[in-house]
């Protein structure tokens, strides 16, 4: 055993002590008199008035759809390599955005892309072959896993088996019902919404009311708690499919784009 | 749950900008942590505060910082818009290779307790490595605790004391494995 006498450490809560002194960066205390920089000052008014875009989140973990164990008895026994397979895969919790993980690691940089009807990989691909400054084609190949937060996550191919390095669940190959249908959904609910400068609000009611009928999704709630003022008089939305929901959000004309 | 903000309505903005106040640093080295990207820190940061000023008056005061880390790991970094912004944050995110601390701090640590610490963290799950973070770096309460990791409190708790267990297990492992290598001329420990 070598000498760390000078440091030791032997408790749990020594040890713990140690991991919190070990903090890469310091740890910022909440403090009412805290100064702004201007770059936050001005988040903080895009913010309030509106101009700073609503992030969609990813579903919260269900926990009953965390793990899917089998039950203890003789058929462990038995399990052959494809039921192995077929215990360990997990299908996707939230099939509308995709993390793409530029390394093997789940610390690496990633890239949330909204998932379409090419699926998790090729959204991927895409989206790094953007970024990256090998040519397209020169990229290894990717693997689609399953995060701890039921979100799909696809990593490089680098080294093989992503997904089983990094203690996750590969994706399983046939798509959860009805997955499909909610790709399609929110591709094309949002699609005007992209298109258009400024949707109105009644013209964003009339056109989600219409997708969510046209596939019968007599389930799904429209949340427009608004308000729209002359600074924000455009309707943006966000799908949350996990909630059945689809609330839209107030927002200013979008400028025009310079290229 | 306790008392929660007040929403929309006369006051909000001031009441809000205080929220912002209190809470921005914080929320930006937590973020910093997360990303290891100044870039992705920022759009972190901006997207789970636009998420707090939308659902205001549903976050507890008292565990405010720990609803903000449950939104901060639940947020996507895009919005209707990302078609187009897309391929512009990737451009940033190529060009913006600053350098953050990866690994546990090299300075607070003698480099023996570093190296071993830090391999005993990297054995351990997702999970722990989470909950380890949440309380040890962002100093979260088991309030705040049990909103980020969306468990009850009792469970967070238990699973912060296992993750501590598993730490200390991990670590005294690797020392003796280290001790034992030693008599072989082995220096530091092999990951």
């Amino acid at each position: 055993m070598r000498d760390t006498t000078s440091g030791q450490a032997g408790k749990e809560s020594e040890i713990f002590e140690l991991f919190r002194r070990a903090n890469p960066l310091p740890q910022e205390k909440s403090s009412d008199e805290a100064e702004l920089s201007p770059e936050s000052e001005r988040l903080l008014h895009d913010i309030t008035s509106g101009r700073h875009p609503v992030p969609r989140l990813l579903p919260t973990r269900s926990k009953r759809r965390q793990r899917r164990l089998l039950p203890f008895g003789a058929v462990t026994v038995v399990l052959s390599t494809a039921a192995f397979a077929w215990v360990l895969t997990r299908q996707a919790a939230d099939p509308l955005q995709v993390a793409c993980y530029a390394e093997v690691d789940l610390g690496a940089d990633i890239i949330v892309v909204p998932n379409d009807d090419r699926g998790f990989v090729e959204a991927c691909a895409e989206a790094l072959a953007a970024g990256s400054p090998d040519p397209v084609g020169s990229r290894p190949g990717l693997s689609a896993c399953v995060l701890e937060s039921g979100a799909v996550g696809v990593f490089p191919n680098e080294g093989g088996e992503p997904c089983g390095r990094l203690g996750l669940a590969p994706l399983a190959e046939e798509p959860a019902p009805g997955e499909q249908d909610l790709v399609r959904l929110a591709e094309e609910i949002t699609q005007p919404f992209i298109d258009q400068d400024c949707v109105e609000p009644t013209e964003a009611r009339r056109i989600v009311a219409e997708e969510l009928a046209e596939r019968g999704l007599n389930d799904w709630q429209v949340l427009d708690p608004g308000p729209y003022s002359n600074e924000r008089p455009c309707a943006s939305l966000a799908v949350e499919p996990e909630m059945k929901t689809i609330t839209l959000v107030p927002i200013d004309p979008r400028p025009p784009e310079h290229p | 749950m306790g008392k929660t903000y007040r929403g929309r309505g006369e006051g909000a903005e001031e009441e809000f900008a205080l929220f912002f106040r209190l809470h921005e640093r914080r929320l930006r080295a937590f973020a910093l942590r997360r990303t290891r990207s100044p870039v992705l820190a920022d759009e972190l940061v901006g997207a789970v505060m636009v998420v707090a000023w939308q659902r205001f008056d549903v976050i507890p005061e008292e565990a405010a910082f720990g609803w903000l880390c449950g939104v901060a790991s639940r947020v996507v970094l895009n919005d209707e818009r990302g078609r187009r912004r897309r391929a512009r944050l990737v451009d940033r995110m190529t060009q913006d290779r600053t350098p953050l601390p990866e690994r546990l701090d090299s300075q607070a640590l003698l480099a023996e307790q570093r190296e071993v610490l830090q391999a005993a963290f990297d054995q351990l799950n997702g999970d722990d490595q989470e909950v380890l973070r949440l309380s040890g770096w962002d100093a979260l309460s088991s309030k705040e605790l049990a909103l980020a990791l969306d468990l009850h409190e009792v469970a967070a708790r238990k699973r912060l004391s296992r993750a501590r267990k598993r730490l200390k297990d991990r670590y005294h492992l690797l020392l003796e494995e280290d001790g034992a290598a030693a008599g072989s001329s082995r220096k530091g420990v092999q990951r």
